[in-house]
């Protein structure tokens, strides 16, 4: 065969093939598999969202949790949004207040309802600060994820923690009053014990940081969670298991002073103290190390004695909760080689950030045992010895020199 | 021939290929979507920024036009209000007014964006505002505002002069000043060791007008020119006096320079701009403004 022709024969054949190839594309329907284009389908998805907003009459309640370690527990809200975009928040620590600003439907990261415009309880824990520069790490903004005409699975955008909104068939105000009465109730019950399948462990309800611990036969922390307060009791951020039993939400029986969860008791103690209770001697646990509160003459605070480096440090009576506080303070200073001066300061930290604030404090939680101990940085931040250049740490030209002593993130305190 | 043959047939069925299928019309972007409903804000904002400066001002929050690095919140909505009227009366009108519409519409910045709080960092500083790429102004720190409004000094301290500051930069990167004026201070600029001392309290001996001015002769330019126009002259001869004859020098010269490229590149009278600015600040400290009003005539 001529090589010559079989190219050619080739080459024509693949020409009449071509304008079959071309068209064939064009000849079907093009369907589409969700038939509109993506943008559509977002904003009928977010004019649908809205419509279920505006429609509950009595707003929605939202279950916040703030931070992506859930530090500060949950706080409860409720949200009455309008057509023209504003919405009014109710919020739990400020009772009988509202606060009104605007919200938008927006589609950039998936769905997302977003509160605009400044809202003093809507972005408390998302309001930064010179000492907080990161906040409380709470959210403002919100993906959708499910929209029924009952509930509404939200996704934090910032902290990615998942929360939810649910219709109200209550007025605002009286969602939140129903919390109240359960909050004010039972502060000063602060320690409990229960019989979990047959093992008896003392549990810690810390009221005032949310914060519910179980702590094991020698007083470790077994296992803790932050919580919400609801309206029957508290449930948890997340789901905890004790010896085999799955604990999460929590239903309190004021007349029995307990709180029941799948099917466990948990008896509640008063652990509330008194100023002089505290004045002694203690073994810090984890310190290996005894350490002395002495009581100051103004019958508010104590020096401690044998704990830090250098300096003595105040510790604070909180006469609500009945137990102590520390804040960030001045201890001492010193001179080196290299620096004229070095400022020892007590600084408080979560273990990322240090905050020097006189607004920080690191809270204790009495635990309820025959001898009095109590947790120490029970909301998460704890003491650290921390140098600066200056005594005063707003001054122009201070600097940050470092770390002059660590302490555990908690610390059980024993009094002898 | 056959080649040639061949070659048109293909060019024929490629332009029949793309005919075809070019029907579907491209649909509205898919990158952000927002339902939302015009406020009576809103119509001010288009009949006294969009419609004759084609400026968009941005007081609702926007992801995207955030800066990540930071955490920040939304600005309030009544204080966004009053930072409107603010920016209009003291800067873009005081630009019409001794500049002309045509400088301000063509080079004032498109697009302002708010948020509530300033930008903090992580030791303890914040930032005020800051320009990208001569289009956008970042305004921190508006739920601050009924905090300042009663005090000229601090409202420029905070807010206002910031502005005229970023729009400097604009300006500047359109049409440059001369090479001259770093030459004045050339080894003074000292970066970002400009808060730290000896430079954050000998600056105005040093010959400059503010600390943050020896970052780099930019910022230079830019604090030379909109503290000019915004301080009080009380204010201006008491730095003069404090930064003595050599510090005092080198300013002037600095002014000179500043001076001249407003007014040869721009046609600017500076000493005029700045009258113009200490009238409208008093017009607004005697409360002949009225900030919140938000009706469209």
């Amino acid at each position: 065969m001529n090589m010559k022709r079989n190219n050619k024969y080739i080459m024509v054949c693949l020409l009449m093939a071509l304008p079959a190839l071309l068209f064939q594309s064009c000849l079907k329907d093009d369907e589409k598999v969700y038939g509109d284009n993506a943008g559509d389908r977002v904003e009928k998805f977010l004019t649908e969202a809205k419509t279920v907003l505006t429609s509950a009459e009595h707003g929605w309640h939202l279950g916040y949790f703030p931070h992506r370690q859930l530090k500060f527990g949950g706080y409860n809200y409720v949200l009455k949004f309008t057509a023209d975009d504003n919405v009014t928040v109710w919020y739990e620590e400020k009772m009988g207040e509202t606060r009104k600003s605007t919200y938008a439907m927006v589609g950039d990261d998936g769905p997302v309802l977003s509160f605009d415009t400044y809202n003093e309880f809507m972005h408390y824990f998302a309001k930064p600060s010179q000492g907080e520069y990161e906040a409380k790490d709470g959210d403002f903004e919100f993906i959708l994820l499910k929209v029924t005409n009952d509930v509404i699975t939200l996704k934090g955008k910032r902290s990615g923690n998942i929360m939810y909104m649910t219709r109200l068939d209550v007025e605002p105000a009286d969602c939140l009053k129903e919390i109240q009465d359960l909050k004010d109730v039972d502060h000063v019950y602060g320690g409990g014990t229960a019989t979990i399948n047959g093992t008896e462990y003392s549990t810690i309800f810390d009221m005032q940081n949310r914060r519910m611990t179980v702590l094991d036969e020698n007083a470790n922390t077994l296992t803790s969670r932050t919580f919400i307060f609801t309206k029957k009791g508290i449930q948890l951020a997340d789901t905890i298991m004790v010896n085999n039993a799955i604990l999460k939400d929590f239903s309190f029986n004021k007349s029995t002073n307990t709180f029941e969860s799948a099917g466990i008791t948990f008896n509640l103690v008063s652990t509330y103290k008194n100023y002089n209770d505290f004045i002694g001697s203690y073994t810090v646990k984890e310190l290996n190390k005894t350490v002395k509160l002495v009581a100051d003459v103004n019958g508010k605070t104590y020096k401690i004695d044998g704990l830090t480096y250098t300096g003595t440090p105040i510790a604070d009576y909180d006469s609500y909760w009945g137990s102590i506080t520390v804040s960030p303070q001045f201890l001492d200073s010193w001179s080196t080689s290299s620096y004229p001066s070095v400022c020892d300061w007590l600084v408080l930290t979560d273990g990322d950030m240090i905050y020097w604030g006189e607004e920080f404090k690191a809270t204790t939680a009495v635990s309820p045992s025959e001898k009095l101990q109590f947790l120490f940085g029970s909301n998460g931040y704890t003491i650290l010895e921390y140098a600066f250049t200056k005594e005063d740490l707003e001054a122009e030209g201070n600097e940050a020199l470092g770390t002059v002593e660590e302490y555990p993130q908690s610390m059980t305190w024993i009094k002898k | 021939m056959v080649k040639k043959f061949i070659y048109s047939v293909c060019a024929v069925c490629i332009v029949l290929g793309f005919a075809a299928c070019s029907k579907d019309e491209l649909g509205d972007t898919v990158i952000s979507e927002k339902i939302t409903q015009e406020n009576q804000f809103d119509k001010w904002l288009n009949a006294n920024y969009v419609a004759p400066y084609n400026i968009a001002f941005k007081y609702k929050y926007e992801e995207i036009e955030s800066d990540y690095d930071y955490y920040t919140i939304p600005a309030d909505f009544n204080q966004s209000v009053k930072m409107a009227h603010l920016v209009k009366y003291l800067c873009i009108e005081a630009y019409d007014e001794v500049a002309g519409t045509v400088f301000t519409r063509s080079y004032f910045p498109k697009m302002f964006f708010l948020i509530g709080e300033w930008e903090y960092r992580n030791n303890g500083t914040f930032i005020l505002g800051t320009a990208e790429g001569g289009k956008k102004i970042l305004l921190t720190g508006i739920n601050d505002i009924d905090k300042h409004i009663h005090s000229a000094e601090e409202l420029n301290h905070y807010y206002i002069k910031t502005i005229h500051h970023e729009f400097v930069h604009i300006v500047n990167q359109t049409r440059p000043y001369s090479t001259e004026f770093k030459q004045i201070t050339g080894s003074g600029y000292v970066a970002d060791s400009w808060s730290e001392e000896p430079y954050v309290s000998t600056y105005l001996t040093r010959g400059f007008i503010t600390a943050y001015a020896q970052h780099s002769d930019t910022e230079d330019f830019a604090e030379m020119a909109s503290e000019y126009m915004v301080e009080p002259d009380s204010v201006w001869q008491k730095w003069m006096d404090e930064a003595g004859e050599e510090g005092r020098a080198l300013i002037n010269q600095k002014l000179d320079i500043v001076k001249d490229y407003y007014q040869n590149t721009w046609n600017v009278d500076l000493d005029k701009m700045r009258r113009a600015i200490w009238r409208r600040q008093d017009d607004v400290m005697s409360g002949k403004i009225d900030l919140s009003d938000i009706t469209v005539e």
